[in-house]
């Protein structure tokens, strides 16, 4: 309960004489009441920046929907090659160095070094991905500090 | 970068990959007698690795090469440094190696990187980097045929 707002009541009703017996509970009985009004003024102003700020959080989801779309898609892309690579792809390979009668040591050399380079260059293609999200990332972090600083969280009761 | 140079580099990447694993599928003649012809030796089966590994290297330019024209500059010099980095895949690859057949294709490997470090235009077939990387390849195939050569005649 607001003490302040309590005494400032009570010295009120002391001015006006109010009978010493009842001047606690009036006091008091005021207190809450006015409290509980103070408090839903301050939650609907509340409220209200909080629609305005999830708001304008939405509005920045839409504008980005494409961005985080392809994102999403080439990174999806690449797990599939990458996964298609170790369970078809080698096998394919390694059946057909088989079937040329290609000596297993040498063949395993080989689909040794094939995965190497394949591998490699999958994490780079990876790596420009990254970059491109961590940029698509830096852009939405950007507009969400504006969305911030337009809604103004810090004003808040 | 933006989403078309993305788009563009990840493509010829994937066609790098593509080349990569057709040389085995569809049996490369000097990749495959390679396998054969140098079974026993297992320095010069690396020598043969090696030269398949500059191939695909190559083979990335020459996919550039055929886009040069629809490439988007920031696409050109993003795929220019991602083929930097394949090239130092092999150059990492056999630290230690002390053979002098090694030391060649080091020396090969670093024209070949400093080649490529240098500024051209793919799409100007003038430009005097450009025919030196074209120059380059043909004189790939020869040294590597020489290194060969005479890596056999020390083993007999």
């Amino acid at each position: 309960m607001d003490k302040e707002l309590q005494t400032l009541i009570l010295q009120c009703l002391v001015e006006q004489n109010v009978d010493a017996a009842i001047r606690d509970k009036l006091a008091t009985s005021i207190t809450t009441r006015i409290s509980g009004h103070n408090k839903l003024v301050d939650m609907k102003a509340r409220l209200a920046i909080l629609f305005e700020y999830e708001k304008n959080y939405l509005q920045l989801i839409k504008e980005f929907k494409e961005e985080i779309k392809f994102a999403g898609s080439i990174q999806e892309d690449l797990r599939k090659e990458r996964a298609k690579f170790f369970s078809d792809t080698l096998k394919e390979v390694s059946t057909t160095l088989q079937e040329s009668q290609v000596d297993p040591t040498v063949a395993a050399t080989w689909l040794k070094d094939l995965v190497g380079s394949y591998t490699k260059s999958l994490d780079l293609s990876s790596g420009l991905i990254e970059e491109q999200t961590i940029d698509t990332i830096g852009k939405i972090r950007n507009d969400a500090r504006s969305v911030v600083k337009d809604v103004d969280v810090t004003q808040m009761p | 970068m933006d989403r078309e140079s993305l788009l563009t580099t990840l493509s010829l990447l994937r066609q790098g990959r593509a080349k990569l694993v057709s040389r085995f599928i569809d049996q490369d003649e000097v990749m495959l007698s390679d396998m054969f012809r140098f079974e026993r030796s297992r320095a010069l089966m690396a020598l043969a690795m090696d030269r398949a590994n500059v191939s695909w290297i190559t083979h990335h330019y020459e996919l550039f090469d055929r886009l040069a024209e629809s490439v988007p500059p920031d696409a050109a010099a993003v795929f220019k440094t991602c083929v930097l980095n394949l090239i130092d895949r092999f150059d990492h690859a056999r630290e230690g190696d002390l053979t002098a057949e090694w030391a060649l294709v080091q020396t090969m490997i670093s024209e070949k990187k400093s080649l490529l470090e240098a500024q051209f235009d793919f799409s100007n077939k003038d430009d005097l980097n450009y025919r030196k990387l074209v120059f380059a390849q043909h004189r790939e195939r020869a040294l590597f045929e020489r290194i060969f050569e005479n890596a056999m005649e020390k083993k007999s």
